[in-house]
């Protein structure tokens, strides 16, 4: 049986097996050590390509100033045993032995000649005010009482730096599409991209796919995200971890406990303590659903769903109207029919301004449902009003049963019940029906909802996200 | 003739940086991405990204911080070769790489080390073993092609092949102790 560093090296000559590379991974997760350990063998290995590689190239430099010897490549292909993908690999290893003195070269022509073409925009090169290795961008602020420090909206933060809140609430977001949620009295240290520090305070931090791994770590756990959304709560020395989405990795710091915690799962610790799991609670974060969501204010009837549960089609309210957000930043693979698309006032199906979000446009969604109480028996009807405000325009609302049907698969997570007929606006122009509008600046959408017996007022808004690095893409 | 002057420092800035942190960039890509051409490729790309976002890297950060960077880059390309690949490793490879990139960014600080004392005990390689090791690392051959070319079996080339790579681990081990208690 091959032990750890046999796999290791078998691993990194593309050697191991699925399940010896599923377990070389789960082992290199374990601990921080067998992490680094890792490493180091991949850094060996790294610089003895490099080494190597470069002797080589130097070889087949002199072989083709005259001396004519044939190298080990020539020979294999004079080969007939050798196979077509084998000569492939050695064609495209001799490239790599180029590589890494060619990427330099490379990099600095591409360089020049994206400082060309900025200079033909006669445009200068101005490096933005921002801290040292900066990565994380401050998204929102409200009501905040710094404590050492001040920041504003856009500043650049990171590289180690100190965010004190004494009171109020901040929305971070990192270049990696992770973005977090402090409510002061707070303290958070922005360690690395994915790496960092709560001391005190409430956060909530949604991780999208392709940012997992991303730690934050408190006096009394170390709490690694593995694709999720997730909340801690630091109070009397206690660090409360809470999943509303996907899974993280709760650990004690120097010691080998940890914990698997699932959505809707919650664990307590505290200093020296066990991992003691508790009963979930959403409450203690009700403040901080709108902004990490990207929602700057709202009047009325709204109330926001946690992400938590899941599942929003039994909440029900005579006077409130639910905002749940739905799932990450989505990209549009196809175009996407909207039912307004233009600034106006609603009140009539016939008057609606259909259109089509474009495919490739990257975008936010946000189910806005308002669900009355009912009894099954007794005639009711409820009505209620409200307006709520997006930091980013919206690029339309899907507002009928159709294109709510047809569009809720590409945004899933909440199943707000779209496929029922009832679940739609009644735009019929009289006293009974819904009135919708979508301000001039298309950031604020007003609701004048009534729902009869049986029925529930759905809308879909979706929201520009152009710019948010929360994307499938990170290319330039 | 101020653009030209800024021009210069920032290209040269860029040149120096990426040499240093090239290597490390490459570790860390290799170490998930085991198929050397494919590595090769999203070094390339990771590379490629790192210049046209050179403005936004923070020119007053040192080599330490620009490595760092460039390893983020290199992260997300990391995941869009495995995803656009719809494997079966995307999701424990995605689970692993920030532990991965952490460790990294920790030992960064050994690298400068690790690389002279290799290159002590790369001096002490001689015969088939050196052979071996420069056919795999620097013509990038596999172990059978590696066996077929010195007429011997692939059992006994991977044999030898990880029997040095073990002796030159351990040689480089070694020598960073021996340097740390001399210290």
């Amino acid at each position: 049986m091959k032990n750890m560093e046999d796999i290791i090296v078998a691993h990194l000559h593309d050697e191991a097996s699925i399940d010896e590379v599923r377990a070389l991974f789960r082992w290199v997760r374990e601990n921080p050590e067998n992490a680094r350990e890792f490493a180091r063998h991949a850094l060996l290995h790294s610089q003895l390509r490099r080494q190597l590689s470069g002797e080589h190239r130097a070889s087949e430099s002199l072989d083709a100033q005259g001396a004519g010897r044939p190298t080990s490549t020539e020979l294999l292909k004079s080969e007939t045993v050798v196979s077509s993908a084998n000569n492939t690999s050695a064609k495209r290893w001799r490239r790599f032995s180029y590589l890494m003195a060619g990427t330099l070269a490379a990099g600095v022509l591409v360089a020049m000649s994206v400082i060309a073409l900025r200079n033909s925009d006669k445009r200068p090169i101005v490096q933005p005010k921002q801290r040292p290795s900066a990565f994380a961008t401050v998204a929102q602020t409200i009501d905040v009482v710094w404590g050492t420090g001040s920041f504003h909206k856009s500043d650049r933060v990171g590289g180690g730096g100190t965010l004190e809140l004494q009171q109020g609430i901040v929305r971070l977001e990192f270049d990696s599409g992770v973005r977090v949620t402090l409510q002061g009295p707070a303290k958070f240290e922005l360690v690395t991209l994915e790496h960092t520090k709560l001391t005190s305070g409430l956060l909530t931090a949604s991780v999208p796919p392709r940012a997992e791994g991303f730690r934050v770590d408190t006096p009394q756990v170390e709490v690694t995200d593995l694709g999720t959304a997730f909340g801690i709560r630091i109070d009397d020395g206690t660090s409360k971890v809470s999943v509303f989405d996907g899974e993280v990795d709760v650990a004690l710091p120097d010691s080998a406990e940890k914990r698997l915690l699932q959505e809707g799962e919650a664990a307590s610790i505290g200093i020296g303590n066990e991992i003691e799991t508790t009963d979930f609670d959403g409450a203690p974060f009700e403040r901080l659903w709108p902004v990490s969501s990207g929602i700057e204010a709202s009047t009325g009837a709204f109330r926001f769903t946690p992400p938590w549960p899941r599942r929003i089609r039994f909440v029900r309210s005579d006077n409130e109207i639910f905002v749940a957000p739905e799932g990450y930043v989505t990209t549009l693979t196809e175009p996407l029919k909207v039912n307004i698309s233009e600034p106006g006032k609603y009140a009539r199906e016939e008057s609606l301004s259909p259109s089509e979000v474009s495919s490739g446009r990257m975008v936010r969604s946000f189910i806005l449902h308002f669900h009355p109480e009912h009894d099954g028996r007794r005639r009711r009807f409820a009505r209620t009003t409200g307006s709520i405000r997006f930091d980013r325009p919206v690029l339309g609302l899907i507002v009928l049963h159709r294109e709510l049907a047809a569009s809720a698969d590409r945004f899933p997570g909440r199943r707000a019940g779209e496929a029922l007929q009832h679940r739609q606006l009644e735009l019929t122009g009289n006293r009974a029906g819904d009135v919708v509008a979508l301000s001039e600046d298309r950031r604020t959408i007003s609701l004048d909802l009534g729902a009869p017996t049986r029925f529930s007022d759905l809308v879909r808004v979706i929201v520009d996200a152009t710019g948010d690095q929360q994307t499938e893409s990170t290319g330039p | 003739m101020v653009w030209c002057a800024m021009e210069r420092e920032q290209v040269t800035r860029f040149t120096n940086l990426w040499t240093h942190a090239q290597t490390s960039v490459f570790a860390v890509i290799s170490s998930i991405v085991t198929n050397f051409a494919d590595a090769e490729d999203v070094l390339q790309k990771a590379s490629t990204i790192a210049v046209s976002k050179f403005d936004t890297f923070d020119l007053d950060g040192d080599e330490r911080a620009f490595t760092g960077w460039a390893i983020a880059i290199a992260r997300y390309e990391i995941l869009r070769y495995f995803r656009d690949r719809g494997t079966d490793r995307h999701e424990f490879v995605a689970k692993s790489l920030g532990q991965i990139v952490d460790a990294f960014n920790e030992i960064g600080a050994e690298h400068i080390e690790r690389r002279e004392a290799l290159n002590q005990c790369m001096q002490q390689l001689q015969g088939r073993s050196r052979d071996v090791l420069q056919k795999r690392y620097g013509e990038g051959l596999k172990t059978g092609a590696i066996a077929r070319l010195l007429g011997l079996s692939a059992g006994n080339v991977s044999i030898i092949l990880n029997r040095t790579y073990r002796k030159l681990r351990e040689c480089v081990d070694g020598r960073l102790a021996a340097g740390v208690e001399a210290s």
